[in-house]
């Protein structure tokens, strides 16, 4: 009897990743746990910040000590130019990666009353036309016949509702549409493209503190505690692997229950 | 590391319909990944079979255990069997359904109640009654624990041919939330994978292998899902790899519900060609 030619979950060796983003430890988890798996990943601070950048740089480090090679680059994802020529040098020095991960952040709340239009056009700057130019990129640079994984990470503020983040939740919905429309695009080329939603994590801003008696929010949460980088990256491996090939335009929860809340 | 984290040694989990298609190739995962594994299925013969590949496959001990899964008692004999064999309960995988055996493509108008209850009996009641007796032994045990239901995409749309199975595996989604609610406080996490159209089997003849490429094409990545891409998802949300996620639903079935709104493929700039075609 005929059987499966099974492919490996959780193993990426031999395949090449660029992990976009580390203001937030986030992108950090993601590129070592792909690195882990045997990808060779470069790091990409997503704005020209020097905390971020040196953050990218360490990441990329840490990567090298795990015997893959890296590449780090400080992109400004707002710029469309930026990220295409940013893209095109990595893929001639580092060559073109087949998994793609956007993790940039950039939080903003504010009442929709107070909002100015350079807040809110930085906002959608880097979060969403960040995530279009860096899809764009991607698909431009992955050589015809080789499957690509794009992910975005986005917060559950990108479909559900939450007061004085319209612009921040306006553009992470945003880059869900991106995601479901890029899973049809993307299908012929072999390319999947999923969200990761993230809940309350252990860095999301305006969370309150640790302590489960002193906050409520914490106590709306079904596991009554924040997620941690940790707990998102295995399913980045995941989706990354040769086994997600059937996984696509697909957003997956990672809240500790909070979504399912009544 | 955090990959270790997929590693479940020591563990114990009950696959459902395990004896073939997607029940089998998790109960593969689950067995590959260093636990001890019970399947469970109605036809004996085949059970067995699965149950030596397994073995064969893994050097993990594999419990067979013919069950009907539609029988409460035949349930909860299987959750205490598979604790008298193991000494405990730590995954139980309820994947055990089939499409409506009897109502297939009848109109509501003509639907025996008989056949409407066949459909929820055997993919709704099912997961009902094993998860109940697997969170008893969980809670047995003093907590923890970890539970995968198996819906269908079909749940998420209309499924004009198989609307009692449709139904029910909309119930098993329902389910997950909701027991995954209950059980949160003790350590326990629920979590459903929404299969869309997944090969139970590799095609064997031409025939069936054309049917394969024929019906992949109405998917937006172009292919069936093949049975043993479910292998390395439940795996996922079997281990502490998921820990963070619970009541959360895993839909794994090429792009199908991402688009869905126009045939596969089609694109405005085509409009003209496609709506002539």
């Amino acid at each position: 009897m005929a059987d499966w030619n099974r492919k490996p979950g959780f193993e990426l060796a031999g395949k090449r990743a660029v992990v976009v983003g580390f203001a937030t430890p986030v992108g950090e988890a993601i590129a070592l746990a792909l690195a882990e798996a045997g990808a060779d990943v470069a790091t990409a601070a997503a704005t020209n910040d020097a905390e971020e950048a040196l953050a990218a740089k360490r990441v990329a480090k840490r990567v090298e000590e795990l015997g893959r090679r890296s590449f780090s680059q400080a992109w400004d994802v707002a710029l469309g130019t930026n990220v295409q020529v940013s893209m095109r040098q990595l893929t001639k020095e580092f060559g073109a990666p087949s998994i793609g991960v956007f993790a940039a952040d950039h939080f903003f709340a504010k009442p929709i009353e107070q909002t100015s239009d350079a807040e809110l056009a930085r906002t959608f700057q880097l979060n969403l036309f960040g995530a279009y130019h860096f899809a764009r990129s991607f698909f431009r640079e992955l050589p015809e016949g080789v499957p690509g994984r794009l992910i975005f990470v986005v917060p559950l503020f990108g479909e559900r509702g939450l007061s004085h983040l319209s612009a921040y939740g306006a553009a992470k919905a945003g880059v869900i549409g991106l995601c479901r429309m890029l899973s049809q695009e993307g299908a012929a080329r072999g390319i999947t493209v999923n969200c990761i939603s993230t809940g309350w994590m252990s860095w999301t801003p305006g969370r309150g503190p640790d302590d489960i008696n002193a906050n409520r929010l914490l106590r709306y949460i079904p596991m009554r505690r924040f997620g941690q980088p940790d707990e998102v990256a295995p399913l980045a491996v995941w989706l990354a692997s040769d086994a997600a090939g059937f996984v696509s335009g697909q957003l997956f929860h990672v809240d500790g229950g909070v979504s399912a809340h009544l | 590391m955090v990959l270790e984290r997929l590693r479940l040694d020591g563990k114990v989990a009950i696959v459902t319909g395990g004896s073939r298609g997607l029940g089998r190739e998790m109960a593969l995962a689950l067995a590959n990944a260093g636990a001890n594994v019970c399947i469970a299925a109605r036809g004996v013969e085949q059970l067995e079979a699965t149950a030596a590949f397994i073995r064969e496959r893994t050097g993990r001990e594999v419990l067979a255990l013919p069950t009907n899964v539609q029988r409460r008692e035949e349930c909860d004999r299987l959750i205490e069997r598979t604790v008298e064999r193991f000494g405990k309960l730590d995954i139980m995988v309820n994947n055990a359904g089939i499409g409506d055996r009897r109502g297939a493509g009848v109109r509501i108008w003509d639907l025996e109640d008989a056949d409407w209850h066949d459909a929820i009996e055997v993919n709704l009641y099912s997961a009902f009654y094993c998860s109940r007796a697997a969170i008893r032994q969980f809670r047995k045990q003093g907590g923890g624990g970890v539970i995968v239901n198996v819906a269908s995409g079909t749940a998420l749309r209309s499924a004009p041919d198989s609307l009692g199975y449709a139904a029910a595996k909309a119930g098993v989604i329902s389910l997950t939330k909701s027991v995954a609610a209950q059980v949160v406080g003790e350590g326990i996490r629920v979590n459903c994978i929404v299969p869309g159209f997944v090969l139970q089997a590799p095609p064997e003849s031409e025939e069936q292998q054309q049917f394969v490429v024929q019906r992949g094409r109405f998917i937006p990545v172009g292919r069936l899902g093949e049975a043993w891409e479910l292998g390395p998802l439940c795996l996922f949300l079997c281990s502490d790899a998921s820990s963070y996620i619970t009541a959360e639903t895993f839909v794994i079935d090429g792009g199908g519900l991402a688009g869905g709104i126009a045939p596969t493929g089609y694109s405005p700039l085509q409009a003209e060609e496609v709506t002539r075609g």
